[in-house]
Formats: structure tokens, sequence, C-alpha cells
């Protein structure tokens, strides 16, 4: 009897056992593993996208192109644009830019390899024309500039400072001088034997481009007045004896002249009361004498902030 | 136990029946158990599994996502800035554009979709003074962003 029931009992647990093993195998099978495979799958495409990824940008980051334009002839309507790859990468070209308006283009350039292209433009007189070639990759390479004057088409120099010649400085008064104007009335009524001055320059912007003037613009004397140094200042009041600070900047379009002001830097602080501080006793008078100053000009030309000093010379006038 | 005994024949019948019944229903209660717990963990690791490729998939999404603002140019008989957006990735976009005029306006143009591959032109209505400098800002919906430095001249 008792064998019998141990028996049937040991078979009891082994029916369940069975049935629970072969239950949890199957859920094992049928669910858990399948969502690791899906998981796992799932990571496995990720990666691999993410590895295609990095791998495109960096073919995005070696794509190198250079584009050069020349006119066919100097009036001419039709600009030739070269193209040469200078990667080692099949570079596709999807869009030419000239200006703001661009061709939609399919042009598949191969490593080392040069295209030439025409485009036709009707140039306005005195415009520039930036040409831009945009890439499959989304890289953009733009070509030195043109410019359609009256000469017709000329490459148009990168923006730099050079030694001379960008900007025409000339004197518009120091105290009392031939080249005052009659408009002007600050000038006009400081009295002759004022301690204090205000000089004006006249600057014109040989750039293409507009540029703007910046407050750190200064002058500094260097004849008679050795050391003195005048800031770039709005305007000044008389007989209020008071400067504006230099606090909108100026911008001169390209080819316009615009007026300057400088003043004497103060001891004052903020006051821009002037007049006991320095410059004192600026001028001995000599009818006719010569005076020489550096201006040293800081401008924004595209975004970019240089500095260019250039000496003056000017007369100046006791009477 | 001995002198609780049944008669033999009842005995018998019993010890016939119960260990198949038992065995039945012991059979049934473990596939009925093990059948919702199998059910039930089914639907958990598909949900469980969905989501996480959901998730990874929307992650890639956002990692191969590709745009770049190629040009932006100022039309001022009608103050527009006009912001060009070229998505070179793969997948479909929606951007916003939002314009800084440094020192000056601020203004937005929100929802613009871009195809995979194409160009679109993003207009926006906006006094920008000669020489000021516009910051412009390229945000996808997915999070990812391009920058531009516009100098207005």
């Amino acid at each position: 009897m008792r064998t019998t029931r141990i028996s049937r009992l040991r078979n009891r647990r082994g029916i369940s056992t069975i049935l629970g093993v072969i239950i949890f195998v199957g859920l094992l099978f049928s669910t858990v593993v399948p969502m690791y495979l899906v998981m796992n799958q799932a990571d496995t495409i990720y990666d691999q996208k993410m590895f295609e990824m990095k791998r495109l940008e960096d073919e995005r980051s070696r794509e190198s192109l250079v584009v050069d334009v020349s006119a066919m002839s100097q009036y001419s309507n039709i600009l030739n644009i070269n193209v040469s790859n200078e990667c080692v990468l099949v570079v596709k070209i999807v869009r030419i830019w000239i200006n703001d308006t661009y061709s939609t283009a399919s042009a598949v350039l191969q490593s080392m390899s040069v295209l030439s292209m025409n485009l036709t433009v009707v140039p306005s007189l005195n415009c520039s024309y930036s040409i831009m070639v945009a890439t499959e990759r989304g890289n953009v390479f733009v070509a030195d500039s043109l410019f359609y004057g009256e000469d017709g088409w000329v490459k148009e120099p990168p923006p730099e400072v050079q030694e001379s010649g960008v900007f025409k400085l000339d004197w518009f008064y120091f105290k009392y001088t031939s080249y005052q104007k009659q408009s002007r009335t600050d000038a006009n009524i400081i009295p002759k034997s004022s301690t204090y001055v205000a000089v004006y320059f006249k600057i014109t912007n040989n750039w293409i481009y507009p540029m703007t003037i910046k407050a750190e613009t200064f002058v500094t004397w260097v004849v008679p007045y050795v050391e003195v140094t005048m800031s770039i200042v709005d305007h000044v009041t008389y007989p209020a004896k008071t400067i504006t600070a230099y606090t909108n900047e100026k911008v001169v379009q390209p080819g316009q002249d615009a007026e300057i002001v400088f003043a004497a830097t103060t001891r004052k602080g903020t006051s821009w009361v002037w007049g006991s501080s320095i410059p004192s006793n600026l001028i001995t008078q000599n009818p006719g004498s010569t005076a020489y100053v550096q201006l040293t000009l800081f401008y924004i030309l595209l975004g970019k902030t240089y500095c260019q000093t250039m000496t003056a010379q000017g007369t100046y006038f006791s009477s | 136990m001995e002198g609780l005994e049944l008669p033999s024949k009842i005995k018998r019948n019993r010890r016939g029946i119960s260990p198949v019944i038992s065995s039945i229903i012991l059979a049934a209660t473990v596939i009925t158990i093990g059948g919702t717990v199998w059910s039930f963990t089914q639907s958990a690791t598909t949900v469980i599994a969905e989501d996480y490729v959901d998730g990874v998939m929307s992650l890639m999404n956002e990692g191969t996502e590709r745009f770049v603002i190629e040009h932006v140019s100022y039309y001022t008989p009608n103050n527009t800035l006009q912001v060009w957006i070229y998505n070179y990735g793969d997948n479909d976009i929606t951007v916003d554009v939002y314009v800084n005029v440094i020192g000056g306006f601020f203004e937005s143009k929100m929802e613009n979709n871009v195809s995979s591959k194409a160009i679109i032109k993003v207009p926006i209505s906006i006094t920008i003074a000669s020489g000021s400098e516009v910051a412009i800002k390229a945000a996808s919906r997915r999070g990812n962003n391009a920058y531009y430095t516009y100098l207005k001249t």
C-alpha cells in the first residue's frame, strides 16, 4: 500500500514538473528569446546606421572642391566655372548658386578631376557676384567673387587690410581752418583762447562692402603735441562744453564719406567735461604750421574687425 | 487508519478514478496557469520589445538626421530674410527657424517640412539694418540644430 501511494505521488510530481518545465521552456523560447533577439537586432541596426553616418560625416569633412570662376570675356554674359575635385571621394554637385538664386545641377565629379561649366548671367553694373557650389553631402564651396563694373568683369579681392589707399583721410577742421564748413557751429564758436579742441576727419570707404567704425578708434598726435590721445566721439556741443560719447557706431556705405569727430580723453571719468584736464594749452599757435596725427581706425568689414593705422597731415591756423 | 478503511470495492473505485482526475485537474491547472503566465509574458515582452525598438528607431532617426542652412539672403524691398535649408539626410524633417538680430529684433518661423535630399526656402519678415549681424538657428523636432551667422551688408 505505502509503496503504491509513494509511486502515485512520484508520478504526479513528474507530470507537473514536466508540464512546468515544458511551459517554462516554451515561454522562454516563445517570448523572452524573441524579445531578446528583436532588441539585439534593433541594436545591431542602430550600430550599423551610426557607423554608416560616422563614415558619411567623415566623407563630408574630407570633401574638397576648388571653384574658380571667370568671365568668357570682359563684358560677357557667360561665366565659366571650373570645379576641381581635390579629394579622393566622388562628389556630386547638386546646386550652383549665383548670389541668391540657384540652379539645380546633377554633375558627378570623379576624384582629382575637373569639371567645366558655363552659366549665363545678365550682369548689372557695379554688382558683385558670388558663386557657390553645393554638394549632395551638404557642403558649400565658394569661389572668389566677381565684380562687374564699368571695366567689365574683375576679380574681387578678398577683404584684407591693405597698407595704404583703403581710406582717403582728410582734415575737416582743426580749430579755425580754411576747411571749415559754414554749416557747422561748434567749431566756429570755440574761442581762440580755448584750451580744448576737437578734430574732425572725413573718411571714405573704398571697400565695396559697408564698414562699421568702432568705438575703439582714436587719434594720437605726433606734431605738435606728442602723445596726446583723442577718442572718437559722437559729437561735441558748445557752450555746454560737453562731448557725447561714441555709442552709435557709424556704418559707412561703399564709396561714401563719413565725418568722424575726435576729442581729448579726460581724466574725469565719464563726465566728459573738458578744458582743465589734458590736453591743456594745446596750441602754441603758429600760423600755417603743419600738424601730424596718427589715426588708428578700428572697423568691422564682413563681420570681422580690422585695425588700420595711418598718418595724416593737416594745417592749423591761429588767425 | 487501519480501522477506518472502506470496503474494498469502493476503495478500488476511488483508487481508480482519483489518480486520473487528479492528474487531469493538476494538468489542467498547470496548463491554465502556465497558459495565463505564457500569454501575459508574451504580451508583456512584445510590448517591451516594441517599445525598445521604437526607442532605438527614434534614436536612430535622430542620429541620422542631417540638415544644413545652405544660404541666407535678405530682400530689402519687403524686409524679408530668406533662409535656405537643405536636408541631406535620409529622413524627412520638420524644422523651426529662429532669427536673432544681434541687439535688435527676434523672429521665428515654425514647422517647415523638408523632405530628404530637398532644399526649401523659409521667408521670414524682419527688419535688419545694414551692418547688423544676424544669428540664425534651425532646430529640428528631433532635437538637432544647425546654425548660421549672416551679416547684412
